[in-house]
């Protein structure tokens, strides 16, 4: 098939998917609204293009905008003093320079008159929304960058910028273009990185590369190994702290999956949790004993070596009796209960 | 009723010019078409042919009087979708939508051969890429290209020759690899 056949029938293809595409409603964006939302931010930036040509990336500094009545509006920021282009190009180069693997962000704003809240966890190549925002490159802190270029080397109205002093990303952009504004500002800002492991078959326990990225961020574990010490993933053995606020400061948790040795990161109903409460914080829950020791020759036959390993401790599990778990430390052992499902959900 | 029914005009329309109700519902899904080939984002696109026939809307009074009221709109589309900061900005806000508005639905996917070759167009200059989109897409010949974009239709058929040219290139280059 020759190029203008190829075109022809590629050309018919598209017409066809945007002719399924319904027709939208559009009464959303009334011109009125977007008339007034276009006036946001709108600097006159015309003598920073007659002055410095790209100069249209500066700092912010306080001052009240001309165009809006202060007493009706919140204050705006309007560059006073124009710096020149390399604002971008320095802080693109501290955030190269970073070569942050990860991080998470939380932006809100607006976008073309859209509010805009994003939370976003980026993870190498892995871009993951935490609040059903978009999870879009675009919203990253490289797309945002290569929306600035943009800006730099266009005709927009106006664009006020600022960065991070050290990492360099943007902490606040507004751009304004005669059909579209974007007012964004990042307001949570944290580094990422995904703990070293050893080498591992894909998918295995200790493949770290398989933990759920937003587990590690919001949860402080204490992390297992395997036999030969490589670090297991804390979606197949997590143990962790109580809460504080909940006043569980001391207690353990240790949720396994089942089988042990699989991933329960899709299904918690396929895990089980077990607690150790040697202070006897969960009293008001209830009276069971989550703080008792055994001696080792008193532990059940059918309790066996999961060859997980905590600093020397053991971890056991008895087929028989999924109601406890065993952390085997010498002689001594301490006994795990089981805890009914989301029972002792701490909110 | 379609919302767009909120959107005629505001005044007394003329029996013999359309209502811009009509020209919306009938340019719509073409002007997704031509904006995909343009930008190459399925989202993007249907927000693009709204952000077109908004413009249009808020000059109808004017537009709906021209001899061809779907070159200007098309320019307009043109023009935002070549604009890669409005794009980006539009992008943006078609993304934060989508999450928000189960009714702004994106464009079917296209195949991987559609893909691949329409990103081989977006990569080709700008007047050269707007000939072909006109040309395949739409349909339009030579002097519908040159009215749309405001050029010579010489200047048209140059463009497309040459987008042509690069276009066998690179597909040669592609089945040589």
């Amino acid at each position: 098939m020759n190029l203008d056949e190829r075109l022809r029938d590629t050309a018919e293809e598209i017409r066809a998917a945007a002719g399924n595409t319904p027709v939208p409603s559009l009464d959303h964006r009334a011109p009125a609204h977007r008339h007034h939302a276009r006036r946001v931010g709108v600097i006159a930036a015309a003598g920073v293009l007659a002055v410095g040509g790209l100069a249209m990336l500066f700092n912010e500094r306080s001052s009240s905008s001309p165009d809006r009545p202060a007493a009706t509006q919140p204050a705006e920021t309007v560059t006073t003093s124009i710096q020149p282009v390399d604002d971008l190009a320095d802080a693109q180069a501290r955030w190269d320079q970073a070569a942050v693997p990860g991080y998470y962000l939380r932006m809100d704003g607006e976008i073309d008159s859209i509010g805009a809240d994003v939370e976003l966890l980026v993870d190498g190549d892995s871009v993951k929304s935490l609040n059903g925002s978009p999870d879009h490159e675009a919203l990253t802190v490289n797309g945002l960058f290569d929306l600035l270029e943009e800006v730099a080397d266009s005709d927009v109205d106006s664009a006020v910028v600022s960065f991070d002093e050290s990492l360099g990303y943007p902490t606040r952009i507004r751009v304004a273009t005669d059909s579209a504004d974007l007012d964004l500002t990042l307001r949570d800002f944290e580094r990422f990185e995904r703990p070293q492991g050893c080498r591992s078959e894909r998918g295995s326990p200790t493949d770290l590369d398989a933990e759920p990225a937003e587990w590690l961020l919001y949860g402080q574990y204490t992390r297992w190994s395997d036999t030969a010490g490589c670090p297991v993933r804390v979606d197949v053995i997590s143990q962790y702290d109580g809460p504080e606020h909940c006043g569980w400061q001391g207690v353990d948790f240790l949720t396994v999956g089942r089988p042990i040795g699989t991933s329960f990161k899709d299904d918690e109903n396929t895990a089980d949790t077990y607690v150790w409460d040697p202070d006897d914080r969960l009293a008001d829950v209830d009276d069971i004993d989550r703080g008792r020791h055994i001696d080792i020759t008193e532990l059940p036959p059918t309790a066996t070596d999961t060859g997980y390993r905590l600093d020397g401790v053991e971890l056991w599990l008895d087929n028989d009796n999924r109601d406890v778990a065993y952390q085997v430390d010498g002689s001594d052992v301490k006994v795990l209960v089981r805890d009914a499902p989301r029972r002792l959900l701490c909110e | 009723m379609s919302s767009l029914d909120g959107l005629d005009s505001p005044t007394d329309v003329d029996a013999s010019v359309e209502s811009f109700e009509r020209f919306a519902q009938r340019e719509f899904r073409p002007l997704i078409g031509l904006a995909y080939a343009l930008c190459g984002d399925r989202s993007v696109a249907p927000e693009l042919a709204q952000e077109a026939l908004l413009a249009t809307f808020t000059k109808w009074e004017t537009v709906r009087h021209l001899d061809k009221p779907e070159a200007w709109v098309r320019r307009v589309l043109i023009n935002r979708a070549t604009s890669t900061v409005r794009r980006r900005i539009v992008e943006a806000g078609a993304l934060v939508r989508l999450s928000s508005r189960p009714d702004v639905v994106p464009m079917s996917e296209p195949s991987a051969e559609t893909e691949w070759l329409w990103s081989a167009v977006r990569s080709l200059p700008r007047r050269q890429r707007q000939v072909v989109a006109l040309h395949y897409v739409e349909r339009l010949t030579l002097d519908e290209i040159a009215a749309t974009l405001e050029i010579s239709k010489a200047s048209a058929n140059t463009h497309l020759r040459r987008a042509r040219a690069t276009l066998s290139r690179r597909i040669n280059k592609e089945d040589q690899q």
